[in-house]
Parts: structure tokens; sequence; C-alpha cells
């Protein structure tokens, strides 16, 4: 099982470098996994996405679909582009603990 | 007598062998229709429908079939890809595999029927002419250099491809060079295929070496077809891909070996989510 | 990992090595091949095997008879398929097929032809099962199965995408997806598999759906699409879940409730149902039309097959439409009724609003979106104002299996005839039974897989660049969900300039629904241009 190091804390992780267990994500794991995804500091805008996308998690047990992050965090999905450069599915979804969506998406 | 010996042990295992593989085809069940489209199929009225290239009835299939064992159809689709910069592909038609496998097939053929005469009395034909004869050489020389030219047909050909081709390569030349140079009696070759043919063998008299190497050629390779990719003869006649007409939704086609599936219950599927499902408002079987 | 940029990917070389096939074994190169799949998802399916493992390990930690389990499995097989034993025996390697498979035009490998892809079957099967493979060995044409063998076969039959298109050139009809499905359930056998294939699987098996959408969240995404078409056009389209009593079951692969630009076909159906005034409805539980299953062996794609007709036997309807989706529609056209029919419980589709006998259908009672609405269409029964999809010039990619394994060709044509002005074909040698695939189907579109995908999309994307070139093609239109995940990304990577649609999306763009509002943009949000 590959692991992800930060800062001295290791995480299990699976082949893509996404959390192995959702449960165990926390604010600091967030910003460890960030340094990950060439998001250098959390700002505001990033835990707007960040806490949408892990509120959705819970209660729906999968990522939202993009068109509904863009409408519902009122950011335009280039500007999510900018907070996360791979993308609200890879690297948001990585940085909010959420597994990896796999099928023909 | 070693000789008709010879012809008759080939002879049986061809229809042993022939036997034998088509009954393992046929025993195997054909558990689903894979039918392969090649054209519109039949749905709307207003739209027109490819019988032959995507036929729905068995007729149609059968003539799909016959299509491709007399005329190759498929073969008659071949292209090769060339890769120009761009990066783009194209894709030039290219028809020597079929008109080199045609030839070859015919002529086969026609040579075939000629031999009749040596086994019915009245000969019924003549031999076949010179010009199929050439035919022949033509097709097989063909059939052979493309192997050995193209690199990438050398590399995907296995020595096992080159075994009928030199039976067929000598069962031709010493068959025209019989014919056409060396004369054989061809009035004692019928007396020996006529005592095959009405099972009573006589030895052949009266004939050259050329004539060995013939029969004995000829009987490896017919004693091979059905142990080898020469079983594509009657294989053809099989491919489900081909033979099954297009029709899946208009009429059950039935597996034999199918058993019922384990299917995740709807019931067990609610059980799993009730609770999320009653928040959300969606009508449940159980409360 | 870094990506290969598109002018290292176009120097292919297609002489083929000095050595003699077989050749060395596979080379496991990063974003050539796709994750393992993952134990938890085999626990849960209860397939053989379960364990934590890579493709690239040395020890693939196979169970101690793997060999026995393997050659067993063939022997099995070989009495259950009659295409996988003739297709054993009846090659004749006259190389028709050699450049026609866009896995060999993309890599120039050799194991990449269809012919040898079957080979590495094919000299097993001589080995263990030919009075001739047996006694002579390599001699003619057979070789042991060792674990480099069965390496080999992992990497190449999980780089086929099951596309038939070998097959249309065989002068024997023999289809090398037969024999990757049979070579695929051997691997089976020994838990041999990738994960994205067997994470939908089990997801689906689960929750209904490839992706595991839950039934809470399927109904929010539907009340979420809704909205949208009322912002858009003013009118509240429906969307029933779960409703008993329906005419009409719909189900439609789970990427289009999920995945963009999926979701915009979504879009499209609630207009075109809406407009129709049909009386359907979704269903969580049969939330999938695709079918990954049939990526793994028969049984699991029976399996998750046999959710259509069990719901639609429980919600009482008369009959079942899917949605766009290509392997979708190479199961439910070729298979469910044989898997899991006969639905006596269901009748011969009419259409509820032109009468339409679907005769087609009458056994297996499924009828194509693109069939439905080519029939309103022909009839009249839709008004469309070809006009608001002038900002694209439109062409049209087959997908494999709604073209080779059914022969949907001139439906979604006559759709994108009546929804757009600009259609334009690619060339023909790259369309309809001859289309090229995306590069991507059959469970290949990981990302880790990206260099095999760049590769066999080569051709696909290199006509359409041809067609962009020649008439200013911006959009390529579709009707599978996998290509509508994986054409973008490949045409961005080889053409640019070109977007990805469903049919449905352009016919909802067109589509006037009665009472709409004047539209302000179109399904995407853009400006009609
Ligand atoms: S076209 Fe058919 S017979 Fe020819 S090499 Fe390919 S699979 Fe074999
Ligand atoms: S089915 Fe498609 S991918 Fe597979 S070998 Fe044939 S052409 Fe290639």
């Amino acid at each position: 099982m590959p692991k992800y190091e930060h800062d001295g804390r290791i995480y299990e992780v699976d082949e893509d470098g996404f959390l192995q267990e959702p449960d165990l994500w926390n604010e600091t794991v967030a910003r460890d996994f960030a340094a990950s995804e060439d998001v250098p500091e959390m700002t505001d805008a990033h835990w707007v996405v960040v806490n949408y996308l892990r509120n959705y998690y819970l209660q729906f047990g999968i990522a939202p679909m993009v068109r509904k992050v863009v409408k519902e965090t009122g950011f335009k999905l280039t500007q999510i582009y900018e907070l996360f450069p791979s993308g609200p599915a890879k690297g948001a979804c990585k940085v909010a603990g959420l597994p990896k969506p796999t099928g023909c998406v | 007598m070693v000789t008709a010996a010879i012809a008759y042990l080939a002879f049986a295992i061809f229809v042993a062998g022939t036997v034998w593989r088509v009954v393992a085809w046929a025993r195997v069940p054909v558990p689903f229709p894979i039918a392969l489209t090649c054209g519109q199929q039949k749905s709307l009225d207003g739209i027109r429908a490819a019988w032959l290239e995507n036929p729905w009835t068995p007729a149609g299939a059968a003539c799909r079939t016959a299509l491709e064992a007399l005329l190759f159809r498929s073969l008659f689709r071949n292209s090769r890809a060339q890769f120009l910069p761009g990066p783009r592909f194209i894709y030039r038609p290219a028809l020597s595999l079929w008109a080199g496998a045609l030839l070859f097939h015919v002529c086969l053929f026609w040579v075939w029927i000629g031999h009749l005469r040596f086994f019915v009395d009245p000969a019924l034909l003549g031999p076949a002419n010179r010009f199929v004869d050439a035919g022949l050489l033509a097709g097989l020389a063909f059939l052979f250099l493309r192997r050995v030219l193209d690199p990438r047909l050398r590399y995907l050909t296995l020595l096992s491809d080159y075994l009928p081709l030199a039976l067929l390569a000598t069962v031709a030349s010493s068959g025209i060079l019989m014919r056409w140079w060396f004369h054989t009696d061809a009035a004692a070759v019928k007396r020996f295929a006529l005592g095959l043919a009405t099972f009573h063998p006589i030895a052949p008299v009266g004939v050259g070496l050329l004539f060995y190497v013939h029969l004995f050629a000829a009987s490896a390779l017919v004693a091979t077809i059905p142990f080898t990719k020469l079983a594509h003869i009657a294989g053809v006649f099989f491919s489900p891909t081909r033979n099954l007409p297009n029709r899946s939704r208009a009429r059950r086609h039935v597996n034999p070996w199918l058993a019922p599936a384990q299917v995740h219950t709807y019931a067990e599927w609610e059980d799993e989510f009730r609770d999320r499902m009653r928040v959300a408002g969606l009508p449940l079987e159980r409360q | 990992m870094a990506e290969p940029k598109p002018d290292e990917l176009v120097q292919i070389d297609y002489a083929p090595p000095h050595a003699p096939w077989p050749g060395p074994g596979a080379q496991f190169r990063k974003g050539t091949y796709s994750h393992a799949g993952a134990a938890k998802n085999l626990k849960y399916l209860g397939l053989p095997n379960p364990r934590d493992w890579q493709p690239p390990d040395a020890d693939w930690k196979l169970p101690e008879n793997w060999r026995e389990i393997v050659i067993q499995g063939m022997r099995e097989r070989l009495e259950k398929y009659r295409s996988f034993r003739l297709f054993m025996d009846i090659c004749v390697r006259c190389g028709a097929c050699a450049d026609k498979c866009h896995f060999y035009l993309g890599t120039g490998d050799p194991r990449n032809m269809p012919v040898l892809r079957a080979e590495l079957l094919r000299s097993v099967y001589r080995r263990y099962f030919t009075p001739a493979g047996r006694a002579l060995g390599r001699l003619a044409g057979a070789r042991d199965l060792t674990v480099d063998v069965l390496k080999e076969w992992f990497y190449y039959f999980y780089q086929c995408t099951e596309c038939r298109r070998c097959s249309v050139y065989c002068p024997f009809g023999i289809d090398t997806a037969e024999v990757t499905m049979v070579a695929r359930e051997l691997l089976n056998l020994v838990g041999c598999n990738i994960n994205w294939i067997v994470e939908p699987v089990a997801n689906c098996q689960r929750t209904g759906n490839h992706l595991g959408i839950q039934p809470h969240g399927f109904k929010d995404t539907l009340d979420f699409a809704v909205d949208e078409i009322a912002e858009l056009t003013g009118i509240r389209v429906e969307a029933s879940v779960n409703r008993k009593g329906a005419e009409i079951l719909f189900v439609a692969p789970s990427a289009d409730f999920y995945g963009t630009p999926h979701y915009y076909t979504l879009l499209g159906y609630l207009m075109v149902l809406h407009e129709a005034r049909v009386d359907y409805t979704f269903s969580a539980y049969a939330s999938e039309g695709g079918n990954f299953g049939m990526f793994v062996s028969h049984e699991l794609m029976q399996r998750l097959n046999a959710k259509i007709y069990a719901e639609a036997r429980r919600l009482g309807v008369k009959w079942v439409l899917g949605g766009e989706c290509g392997h979708m529609w190479r199961v439910l056209h070729q298979y469910m009724n044989t898997l899991n029919g006969p639905p006596d419980f269901l009748e011969p589709p009419v259409s509820p609003v032109t009468g339409t006998v679907f005769s087609n259908a009458r056994s297996a009672c499924a009828v194509h979106i693109c069939e439905f609405t080519a029939d309103l269409v022909a009839h009249g029964k839709l008004r469309l104002e070809p006009a608001r999809n002038d900002r694209f010039a439109v062409t049209f990619h087959d997908s494999c299996n709604t073209a080779r394994g059914m022969g949907l060709l001139e439906e979604p044509r006559l759709l994108l005839r009546a929804a757009c002005n600009r259609f334009f074909e690619m060339p023909e040698n790259t369309i309809r039974e001859r289309t090229l695939c995306c590069g991507s189907g059959a469970g290949l579109g990981g990302d880790e897989n990206f260099e095999t995908r760049m590769r066999g999309g080569l051709p696909r994307a290199a006509a359409v660049r041809q067609v962009k070139e020649a008439h200013g093609v911006n959009l390529l239109a579709c009707i599978c969900a996998i290509d509508k995940a994986s054409l973008p990304k490949l045409l961005d990577y080889w053409v640019g300039g070109v977007e990805v649609a469903g049919v449905h999306e352009l016919v909802g763009n067109a589509l006037v629904i009665e009472g709409e509002k004047p539209r302000a943009t179109d399904l995407r949000g853009e400006a009609y241009v």
C-alpha cells in the first residue's frame, strides 16, 4: 500500500495518492495533501471549495458533480482550476480527502 | 498396392478428421447472439436497413455467409494504413490479398473439379486449361511471397504456415509438370483412380515418379486439412459473427448453459439505503 | 507523473523486431497499464484471490495452482463458447486484421495486431489442447503457460478495447473481442484484473451504478437538473425516481448523472421526454445502463444487468428506454434478453407519441433513445431550431458497440441533421462499421493508463483533425459515456479546439419546448452565436 508523507505525518493512500480512509480527514490532513497538489497555501477560497466537497461527501457518500460545485460555491470552473491546478475532481477532492471517482467520467 | 493404401489412409483421415472437427465445433453451443454488424440495423420504417451487411433473417445471414465463403466479402474491405506527419492516417484500399486469395482458391477449386474426370467414367468434364494452372501457380506464389517479403507478415507467420504452402506447391507443380511437359499416361492414372473409387484398388502401372510425388503430397495435404488452419474451409460457415442474424431484441436467443443471475436484490438494496431514501422522499417498499 | 508530449508519441516504429515472435514478455512501463484491482472490491464481489499487488511487481501473488486453474478454465470455456473454440482453430494468419487495430496503429507494437493478440492465447491453446501442439511444441506454434505468458496476457488483453474493428476485416469473422473477453475471464480466475473495472462493478453491485451514487444523491442530481432546465427555459420538467405505474423505465449510463459533458445529455433527455409527454420514471436501483461486468466476465455482466428487468417488473412498467452509451447497448441489444430474459412481464414497445411499434425490440422490450427520438423527429413531433447549434460545426463519432454490435448508424445522424445546420462526416474508413475506437473502451479509461489511451485514440483524433482542417469542425457528437469521458482529453491532446457532446445535448439545444421563455444560453451556459 503506497504512503504519502508530509511534515512527518504518514498517510495510507491509493495508487493515485488519494487518502485511503476518508474518515481520517481533518484540516491538517487537507493542508498536508494541498502540498502535493501545487497548492502552496490554503486560502479562504480553497476552504470554501473543500468544505463544500466535504459536506456533500458526508451527506451523499460521493463527490458532487462538477457542475454542482461550480454553481453552489459560486466559483467559475476556471477559478477552481486556479485554486486547484489539477481540477475539482482530482486536486480538490484529494485535498478534501474524498475517494477518487471511478467510471466513465 | 502401398500407393492405394496411402491414398485410402489419407482419405480416411480426412473424412474422420473432418467429422471430428466439425462435430467438435457443432457440439459447442453459441451462447450469445454476437452478430457483427456492418451496416444499418432494421429499426424504423423510414430508415433503409442493410439486409446483407446486417441481416435480420436467417436467410439474410445465410447469404452473408455465402458471400463471405464464395467471394471473400470481408477481405474486399481491406485497406492499408499509412501514418503521415500531421499526425494523420490514410487508409488506401488494398485489394491484392483479396484478388490473390480469390485467384488461388478459384483455380484450386477448378483444378480439383478437373480431377473428377479420373474418378467418373465417362468423364463429364475436361481438365482445367493452362490459364487455370498458371493462375494456381501465380496465386500460390503470391501467397508465399507476401509472407516472406512483407516484414509485418513475415513476423506474424508461424513455421506451420509454410507447411500447407509447401505441400500445395509440390502438388501443383508436380501435377502441372505431368500435364504439360512430362506426360504421364492419363489412361493408366484413370484406371488407378477408378480402382480407388470403386473399391477395387489396383497398383498404378506405367506412371512416372512425378505421379507418386503428386499423389503422396496430395495425400499429406488432404490428411492435414482437419488438423491445421486449413480447417478454415469448414470453419468459415460456423463463424457466429457472420452466420447469425442480428435480431436479438426481436427474438430471444437461448443459452443452454446459463444459470440464473445472483442478483443483488431490490430488497437488499433498499435495506441498505432505506433511511436516506426516506429523508429524500423516495418511495419505499417497506417503511 | 510527467505526461509524454504529442511529438514524442508520434515517433512510432512500425518495423517489427528482429527476434522472432513471441519475443520478450510485456514491459510494464508507467502510463501504459492500469492499476490492479483493489482487494476490497474483489472481496465485495466474491472474486478470487483478493490481495495487494501491482502489475510491475515481480511476484503477482498467484495461487499455488494457478496454472491448473487457468488451463481448467480454458477447457471449460472451449466447451461453452463456439466462438472461442472456432477462433482458436481457424485463423490463417493472413494479416488482414493487422493494421486495423487502433492500438497497433498508435503503438506499432506487433503484439497489438489483433492476430498476434489472439495468438497470445492461441499458442497456449495449442500446447494444451491440440495433438500437434502437444507433440511439436514451438514448431507448431505452441508454448507453455508460464508466469511471463500470464503477464503478457494481462498487458495485452487490458490493451484491447473489445471494439471489434478487426473482425470487420477478417475473412472468417474472427472477433478478437471474444478472445479478449475469454482471456479476461481466465485472468480473473486467478485475481488479475484492473481497478478501473472492478471498482465500478463493486459500486454497481452495491449502489446500483458504477459511480456509487446513492439513491438520495441520485434524486438530488435529478432535482438539480430539473432546476437548471427551469432556469434556462422557464419550464419545470418532471423527473420521477422509482415511481410505480409509469409506462416506461428510463435507464442511462450513470455518468450522465455525474460527468461533464455527459450531464448536458441528461438535460437533453429530460427536455425531449418532457416535450413528448412521455410517462416514464428513473430508477435509483437500476441507475446504471452501462455494464463494466462485461469487462470482467459473462457472469458479472449478467449479475449487474439483471437489475434492469428486475426493476422493470417491480415498477410495473411496459418497456425500457435506454440512454446514450456504447457498451451498455452491446449488452442491452445482444445479451440482456438471453442473460436475464425473457421479459414476459413487459410489452412490445410502442411509442406513446407516434404509435410506432418498435418491432425490432419486441422481445427484449428495450429501445434506444436515438431510435425513439428519431421516430419523433421523423413524425414531426418535435419542433427543432437548428440555428441554436450554429456555433458548432459538428462531426459524429460512431461508438464501436452501437456501430458493430447493433448497426445503429442512421438514427443518430438523422437527429444531428435535424438539430444542427453544419454536420460533416469524417473520412469513410473511420466511421460507421469501420469506426475507430476512442482508445479508452472496455475499462481502460483510467488516468494512469494515459499513454496507451492517447496512442490508442490517435487514429480517431487524426480523423477529427482532418474534418477540423477541412470544415472547421469544433464539436464531436457521440452516443457513448466512455467517449464523453475520454474524447475531450484525447482531442485536447492531439487536435485542440474540438469539444465533445452527446447527440441529445444538441437535440436539447435545438428543441423548442412548448411555452418556453427565450433562452439566454445553450445547455452549457454559453451564449448562442
Ligand atoms: S484477418 Fe482473421 S484470419 Fe486473417 S490474421 Fe486476422 S484473425 Fe487471422
Ligand atoms: S477488438 Fe479492437 S482493440 Fe481489440 S484487437 Fe480488435 S481492433 Fe484491437
